[in-house]
C-alpha cells in the first residue's frame, strides 16, 4: 500500500529512480542514506507490503526532523529529477516476488532504474580490475552506449550475485517489464562499510554525471552523514550487562 | 566471510536481504502459492469494527499474561490474530479495543494489514512495543542504567515521557500501525517500555500501568504474574 504525501503530484516521468538491494554490509542502503541525507531529498510517500517488516520511529535525517522512519521510504529531488526508494528491513521472502513486482508496477513511468548492490570481495575473480560490476537491460545500453562505452565497469556476466541479496531478482524483473534498469554493485567485505557507501556514490557521480548530478561547491560532493548512523556498531554492550 | 564447516563443505554465508533464512541464490518459484494469514473470529463475532475512541495495542515477546490481566478483564474477545497468542478484544464501556500482539515480524506485515480496518475507525491509536533494555542505543546510558523499565515515545502525547532519538526504532505490528495513522495524518502515539524483564514482573509492570492510567486508560493499579513453578526437577 502506497502512501503518498500529495497524490496529484506523484509522476515519475522523466525521473531517475534508484533503489538499493539489501544486500552484504547493507551498502547500497548506506549509500541512499548518504544520498538522500547530503542532498536533503524530501520524502513524498511510503510503502507498507506483506513483505516488509512494518518500522516506525524518529527521522533517520537531521534535515527532516518531524519526518518519522517506516520500512520503506520514497524520496524525490525535483532539481534532479532523482527519486530513491529506502529499505530500513530485511524482505520476508515468501512475499518478495510479489514486492518485486509491485515496485516494477510503480516505477513503470521512470527514465530509467538504478539497482545498487554488492557482492562478497571474496567472490571477486579478476584481480587488479575495477571493484564494480554492472548489469543493463536492453534498451538501457541503447540510451545510456556512450556512456557504458566508457566505463572502467566490468560487464557481469554471470547468474548469481553472492551476498548481492535480492537486488538481481529486482533487476530481472524490471527488466521483463521493459524497463530501462541498470545493477551496479560493487564487491565488498562485511565490516564497516559506510566507506563503501560513500565510494559508491561517488562512482555514480563522476562516472554517471548524465544520470545524477551530485556536484556541489564547483566539482567537490559534499556528504552529508545521516544522523541515524550514530552508534552504527551498537552501544558499548559492557555498560549494560551488568 | 564463507569458511568451510567441515571437510569439502562450502559455507556460503547469507547477505542479509531476507529475514526468513531464505537461500536468495535459489531461482524464485514463481506459482508459489502462499496461504494468507486470516483473523479467526468468535462465534457470533462480526468483523465490522466496533465503535472505537482508543485502539490500544500492545506488542512484546511474552506480553499475553500481562495484558490479560492487566487489561481484559471486561473485555469481549473479538478475534485470535493469526496464532492463538495474540488476540483483539474491545471493551465497550470504554470504547477501548485491545490488541494483545506476541511479537512475530515474520508475518507483522501481514498482521499490519489484517488489522488496518480497525486503525481506520478508530479515534485514538496508542501502541506500546515492550523491548528488553539491551536493545535501547543512546550515547547517554548512565541514565537509564538504574532504572528497571523505562519509557520512551514517537509523537507522545505526555509531556513527560522523552521523545525516542535516533538511531532506536522499533518493528513489529504496532509501530506499523503507528506508522500507517502517522502517515495518513491520524492521530497516534507510539511508546516502547525498554524493560529488565520482558516478561513484565510486579516491578517492570509499574510505569507501564502509570502510562496506560495517565492515557486515560482504566486498568488495574497493579500487576502480580501468575507464579509458575519453573523446576523440571521435582513436583
Amino acid at each position: 500500500m502506497l502512501q503518498l504525501k500529495n497524490k496529484d503530484l506523484f509522476d515519475f516521468r522523466g525521473y531517475t529512480v534508484i533503489i538499493p538491494s539489501i544486500c552484504v554490509g547493507n551498502a547500497a542502503q548506506l549509500a541512499c542514506d548518504l544520498l538522500i541525507a547530503s542532498k536533503e531529498m524530501e520524502r513524498i510517500g511510503s510503502l507498507m507490503h506483506p513483505g516488509l517488516i512494518p518500522v516506525f520511529g524518529p527521522s533517520a535525517y537531521q534535515h527532516d526532523p518531524d519526518e518519522r522512519v517506516a520500512s520503506c521510504e520514497i524520496y524525490q529531488s525535483k532539481t534532479d529529477k532523482l527519486i530513491v526508494i529506502q529499505f530500513r528491513t530485511p524482505l520476508i521472502s515468501r512475499h518478495a516476488q510479489s514486492l518485486h513486482s509491485y515496485l516494477a508496477q510503480l516505477v513503470q513511468q521512470a527514465e530509467r532504474v538504478v539497482v545498487l548492490g554488492a557482492s562478497f570481495g571474496f567472490e571477486k575473480r579478476e584481480i587488479g580490475t575495477s571493484p564494480y560490476e554492472y548489469c543493463v537491460s536492453e534498451n538501457f545500453r541503447e540510451s545510456h552506449k556512450t556512456e557504458l562505452d566508457n566505463v572502467k565497469w566490468m560487464e557481469f556476466k554471470g547468474d548469481v550475485v553472492f551476498g548481492g541479496g535480492n537486488g538481481l531478482q529486482l533487476f530481472h524483473i524490471l527488466k521483463d517489464k521493459k524497463i530501462p534498469v541498470m545493477l551496479l554493485f560493487r564487491y565488498v567485505l562485511e565490516g564497516d562499510n559506510s566507506t563503501d557507501a560513500k565510494l559508491i556514490i561517488k562512482e555514480l557521480n563522476d562516472l554517471c554525471s548524465s544520470f545524477l548530478q551530485l556536484k556541489l561547491e564547483g566539482e567537490k560532493m559534499k556528504l552529508i552523514v545521516p544522523i541515524s548512523w550514530k552508534l552504527l556498531f551498537g552501544n558499548d554492550v559492557t555498560s549494560l550487562i551488568f | 566471510m564463507g569458511c568451510p564447516m567441515g571437510f569439502g563443505e562450502l559455507n556460503i554465508p547469507s547477505s542479509r536481504a531476507f529475514w526468513d533464512d531464505c537461500d536468495e541464490d535459489e531461482p524464485v518459484l514463481k506459482d508459489k502459492e502462499i496461504k494468507k494469514l486470516q483473523l479467526l473470529y468468535e462465534p457470533n463475532e462480526t468483523q465490522t469494527p466496533p465503535p472505537t475512541k482508543i485502539f490500544l495495542l500492545i506488542e512484546g515477546t511474552n506480553i499475553s499474561e500481562f495484558v490479560e490481566a492487566l487489561l481484559l478483564k471486561n473485555a469481549q474477545r473479538i478475534c485470535k490474530i493469526s496464532s492463538s497468542k495474540s488476540s483483539l478484544s474491545y471493551v465497550k464501556e470504554q470504547g477501548l479495543l485491545i490488541a494483545s500482539l506476541y511479537e512475530d515480524l515474520t508475518n507483522s506485515g501481514e498482521v499490519t494489514e489484517l488489522l488496518l480496518p480497525y486503525a481506520k475507525e478508530a479515534e485514538m491509536v496508542i501502541t506500546l512495543t515492550v523491548k528488553s533494555k539491551i536493545e535501547y542505543q543512546s550515547e547517554n546510558l548512565q541514565n537509564v542504567r538504574d532504572d528497571i523499565t523505562f519509557l520512551r515515545g514517537i509523537n507522545s502525547q505526555l509531556v513527560h515521557v522523552e521523545e525516542l532519538e535516533p538511531p532506536n526504532f522499533v518493528v513489529g505490528v504496532a509501530p506499523g500501525i503507528a506508522c500507517w495513522r502517522h502517515n495518513e495524518n491520524l492521530a497516534a502515539s507510539a511508546y516502547v517500555a525498554y524493560t529488565d524483564n520482558v516478561s513484565l514482573d510486579t516491578l517492570a509492570a509499574k510505569p507501564i500501568i502509570k502510562l496506560l492510567q495517565d492515557l486515560g486508560i482504566s486498568c488495574n493499579d497493579t500487576y502480580k504474574p501468575v507464579y509458575r513453578e519453573t523446576s523440571h526437577l521435582y513436583m
